[in-house]
């Protein structure tokens, strides 16, 4: 596609240049703002599971030193049994975390408990260790089906096994815990045991999964390898989430912090549309900026293409207004002299035209009366000698009519030319008229040897015209084709009926006109000979279209021209009239 | 539970200890204050089709009132229906123990049947099921059945609720209220109860004998931090036997302070009897508590019907228990005069029981106020029993239901105008 337009295509540089670079460092800007955001995101969620997971452990390690330390103080000698109960049941007051703390001898009877009634706890065949002396047990449910666990430490005297203290842990205490873990507004933690039980669940919504033992082995986070921390997935209901997990090694525990994805990226997408509508102004600004200076910019040369257009239309008074000091003003004021040189050169010529067409008209009217004059002359001269005998005397006088008759046509021509005159309008045969006129001019032909014809259609062809007027155009037609035909050449007239027009064709076999002055031909004072005004064709034109016919010639240089008068043709009944 | 939700009675007490409209709708009483007439609100009827009419309810009054009342039951002269809506009660003395003991259900023969909301449909088994009264006056219960099912323990209740396997239960454990407050699924409703924790003591025990002894038990009681940590928040401190809300209690009554002495010199040792597993950390603290103080306490563990059993025959030294003492003067009465029907442990002060008759028989609020006062103080010199917290009930309920509360009121009292929550919805649907 062609661009025709210096703002378009200054546009599209300016756009190429300018703002698709721009465009391309916004996209990629976006790009790593995501990047980095999610970067970010994952990080801090990480960094809130990392240490949520650590709180967790020393909760949990925390409740295995609170029941060290209880072991401590019941593993003081001395201690009777109702002291070892009020211990117990002190402690089971003082940390509600533990559901029931028991306290057993080496043939696992009961010694001491918290609880009022019976224990519920027993001494596990095995656990496996937690902190130091301290073993803690698996998850499993209780009688409410909820999960619970045991801590057991193995208690001592003077080295010797000496006992058990067994507590049982309300892991529904550490709910509050994890329920306090939030990020953001929908960001909960979930703590899962190593067989994939969930243990807390920081979403109120999902508190019921807890109680209805919901296993969450298949959790995308822990069905994975874990080789990344983190995850983006789609969860039970349906939501985007960002999951990021942490395990608690100790307790073989996982820590995981959901966060629907829609809000944790919130703020870099808040932030990607507040750059993207921030991008767009600028945009729309540089591009508003770029129309208003850019135009002004093109400005001058939009001045100087209209400034070209009007001295193309000859509008030589045309002046461009650049006013600036670069170089299109320096454009602009060159164009102005150009345009005051065009004047100064089109006086020059006019006036040269005038000169020349001065010259030409007093050498056509010097060529056009000299012979006649001369030939007047010289014959009145003969007549006036006494030995020219009756048939010179009578050549003479014929001349000497002769070419006053072309001195008057001539001067007919010269006053038609200043003052036309008006056409008389009659029915007329044309084959007549035309004949009159070449039968008269087959004299001249033969003077110059070259054959003069007519050649017409059959019956009368009937036109409104001038015979006067017409034979003048005929005359000065066929005159044109002898003096352009070369001896031995033919001029031919026909006439022809074509539609409603007859059509007057005269046509040579002389030199031809070159096609680069065919169309000068019909103006006043062209000739394509070497002498005379040139107003013949001028005159037969104008007589012609005051009939309302035209003109044409089509010409091929050494071939011949052909001249076609058509005027158009009237009815029989006119026909008849002017018959009659 | 089921009395509550499908029987009514006459007038009912608020929160402020004034009575309210129940089954009356109106009532006035004589210049003289001995004669009571009340008129029935028109178009109640039974569950049974059966109409309520004055005669019934002079029926069931003149069965229920003498045990609802206690001694002053005396002062009741004649209880009249002169027509279908109209009931005048005479008595023989001022009382103002008779607008509280009105609030005793009406059901003809103990039949429980009665002109509440539901009625109760089948028995069987442990459960229990109810369903709408369609001819309710108030209109028909959005909710058409209700089936209630007992549970072992309140931390098997709500995890159960938790599971949607209920969708209502009747208290949320202590410890548990908060757990199931931050469940979506589950909404709790906490509402103060006119009932105080408290440990009742047997007067009759040589060691508990002394009023002195008994003051220093209360005041061993460190009461905001029982709240705190036995209640895990959710109560108020007991400083008196007066209900807090109570209109005349404007906060100037005599308290219990916390004011712990050594009692070891007295050897005193005592066994607390708790019935409910649910008081197991109270009693504990109050065993801690007491045992700071010097006092040896040991906690047994027992059924209620056991419980009751001991202590009606004396049989026990101090027994953990809710009584419900507030919001009015009519239960003081049977709880703490003399021989009141509810008097386990054998209490007596001729200035309580002073004040007591006051209340009952004041002619107007000035005095009623300045009984109220005496009462208190009497109580605080020599109190029958250790007043640890008016205790605080939470029930939980699903969030598929739209719960109307009223401020301070038990929601169970709303039952009818609960609704599934996605009901109104529908409709517009």
């Amino acid at each position: 596609m062609r661009i025709r337009h210096i703002a378009t295509r200054f546009a599209i540089v300016l756009a190429i240049a300018a703002v698709l670079p721009l465009i391309a460092y916004g996209f990629w800007s976006l790009l790593t703002l995501q990047r980095g955001t999610r970067d970010s995101v994952v990080t801090g969620n990480l960094n809130v599971a990392t240490r949520a997971a650590e709180e967790i452990r020393r909760y949990i390690v925390g409740d295995a030193e609170i029941l060290k330390a209880l072991a401590a103080d019941l593993q003081n000698t001395g201690l009777q049994q109702w002291q070892q109960d009020r211990i117990l049941k002190n402690y089971a007051l003082q940390f509600r975390e533990f559901r029931e703390l028991s306290l057993f001898d080496e043939s696992k009877q009961l010694v001491a408990t918290s609880r009022a009634t019976s224990p519920r706890v027993m001494i596990p065949a095995t656990l496996p260790p937690l902190v130091d002396g301290v073993a803690m047990s698996p998850i499993r449910v209780d009688e409410d089906l909820l999960p619970t666990t045991t801590f057991a430490i193995r208690l001592t005297r003077l080295n010797q096994p000496s006992g058990w203290l067994v507590g049982e842990l309300s892991l529904e205490q550490m709910w509050r815990m994890v329920d306090q873990i939030r990020i953001g507004g929908h960001g909960y933690a979930l703590v899962v045991a190593p067989d994939g039980a969930l243990l807390a669940h920081g979403n109120p919504d999902k508190k019921a999964l807890v109680a209805q033992s919901k296993n969450l082995s298949t959790h995308p986070l822990l069905a994975a390898s874990m080789a990344l921390p983190w995850q983006e997935y789609r969860d039970e209901d349906g939501r985007q989430q960002l999951g990021v997990a942490a395990k608690i090694d100790t307790l073989g525990w996982t820590i995981i912090v959901e966060q629907p994805t829609a809000e944790a990226y919130a703020s870099a997408t808040r932030l990607q549309r507040q750059l993207l509508v921030a991008a767009a102004l600028a945009l729309l600004l540089m591009i508003g900026a770029g129309f208003v200076f850019g135009h002004r910019f093109i400005a001058p040369i939009f001045a100087l293409k209209r400034g070209t257009q009007a001295l193309s239309e000859g509008k030589l008074e045309t002046r461009v207004a650049i006013d600036s000091a670069d170089e299109f003003g320096q454009l602009g004021a060159s164009f102005n002299s150009m345009a005051d040189r065009l004047v100064e050169l089109q006086e020059n010529v006019k006036r040269q035209e005038r000169q020349a067409m001065f010259g030409r008209v007093v050498a056509g009217l010097f060529h056009d009366l000299n012979h006649p004059i001369q030939n007047i002359g010289n014959n009145a001269r003969l007549l006036l000698r006494e030995d020219l005998d009756d048939e010179g005397r009578s050549m003479s006088q014929r001349i000497i009519e002769r070419e006053l008759g072309t001195l008057k046509r001539f001067m007919d021509d010269v006053l038609n030319i200043a003052k036309p005159r008006p056409i008389e309008r009659f029915a007329l045969d044309v084959n007549t008229s035309v004949n009159e006129v070449v039968e008269s001019m087959r004299a001249e032909g033969e003077r110059a040897n070259v054959a003069v014809a007519g050649r017409y259609a059959e019956g009368p062809l009937t036109v409104d015209g001038d015979r006067f007027a017409l034979g003048r155009v005929y005359r000065n037609l066929i005159t044109n084709a002898i003096q352009a035909t070369p001896a031995g050449g033919s001029v031919t007239v026909t006439t022809s009926r074509v539609g409603n027009a007859v059509e007057v064709t005269v046509t040579d076999t002389g030199t031809g006109i070159p096609a680069d002055r065919l169309m000068a031909i019909f103006d006043d004072f062209v000739t394509t000979k070497r002498r005379g005004l040139g107003l013949g064709l001028a005159t037969s034109k104008r007589i012609v279209e005051q009939l309302d016919g035209t003109i044409s010639v089509q010409s091929e240089v050494g071939r011949g021209t052909s001249f076609t008068v058509r005027l158009p043709r009237t009815d029989g009944r006119r026909a008849a009239a002017a018959a009659s | 539970v089921a009395d509550l939700i499908t029987q009514e009675g006459l007038i009912n007490l608020g929160s402020n200890g004034r009575p309210i409209s129940w089954l009356a709708k109106s009532w006035s009483v004589a210049d003289d204050g001995l004669t009571w007439r009340f008129v029935l609100k028109d178009g109640v009827t039974f569950h049974n089709g059966t109409p309520l009419t004055a005669a019934i309810v002079r029926d069931v009054l003149a069965t229920q009132l003498p045990a609802n009342l206690g001694s002053a039951a005396s002062d009741i002269d004649s209880i009249e229906s002169p027509s279908p809506s109209e009931l005048v009660i005479k008595i023989n003395h001022r009382s103002t123990f008779l607008p509280e003991a009105l609030s005793v259900l009406i059901h003809p023969d103990n039949s429980g049947v009665g002109t509440g909301p539901f009625y109760v449909s089948t028995t069987g088994g442990s459960n229990l099921e109810l369903r709408a009264n369609d001819k309710y006056l108030e209109g028909k219960p959005q909710i058409d059945r209700i089936v209630i099912q007992p549970y072992t323990s309140v931390r098997t209740a709500w995890a159960e609720l938790l599971r949607a396997n209920v969708d209502m239960i009747y208290e949320v454990g202590l410890d548990a209220v908060e757990l199931v407050s931050s469940a979506t699924e589950t909404k709790v409703f906490n509402f103060q109860r006119p009932y105080a924790y408290a440990v009742l003591l047997n007067t009759q025990r040589p060691t508990l004998k002394k009023a002195a002894i008994r003051q220093a038990l209360n005041q061993a009681i460190n009461r905001p931090q029982f709240v705190s940590e036995a209640l895990g928040g959710h109560g108020r401190p007991a400083d008196g036997p007066v209900w807090p809300d109570h209109w005349t209690n404007d906060g100037h009554f005599r308290q219990f302070s916390y004011a712990p002495s050594d009692l070891s010199a007295q050897h005193l040792s005592l066994t607390c009897l708790y019935s409910d597993p649910a008081y197991e950390r109270m009693a504990l603290f109050v065993q801690q508590q007491l045992r700071a103080a010097g006092i040896d306490v040991r906690l047994e563990l027992t059924t209620v019907d056991e419980g009751l059993a001991r202590v009606s025959k004396g049989d026990f030294d101090a027994w953990l228990a809710d009584v419900g003492i507030g919001p009015g003067f009519l239960r003081q009465n049977l709880f703490w005069h003399s021989g009141g029907p509810f008097n386990w442990g054998r209490y007596s002060n001729p200035r309580v029981d002073e004040a007591l008759d006051a209340i009952r028989h004041a002619s107007d609020e000035s005095q009623y106020r300045s009984a109220v006062a005496a009462f208190q103080s009497a109580m605080v010199d020599d109190p029958p029993a250790i007043f640890l917290a008016w205790s605080e009930r939470a029930r939980a309920v699903s969030a598929r239901f739209d719960v109307y509360q009223e401020p301070g009121r038990d929601i169970l009292n709303t039952l009818r105008l609960w609704r599934p929550a996605n009901v109104e919805r529908v409709a517009h649907n």
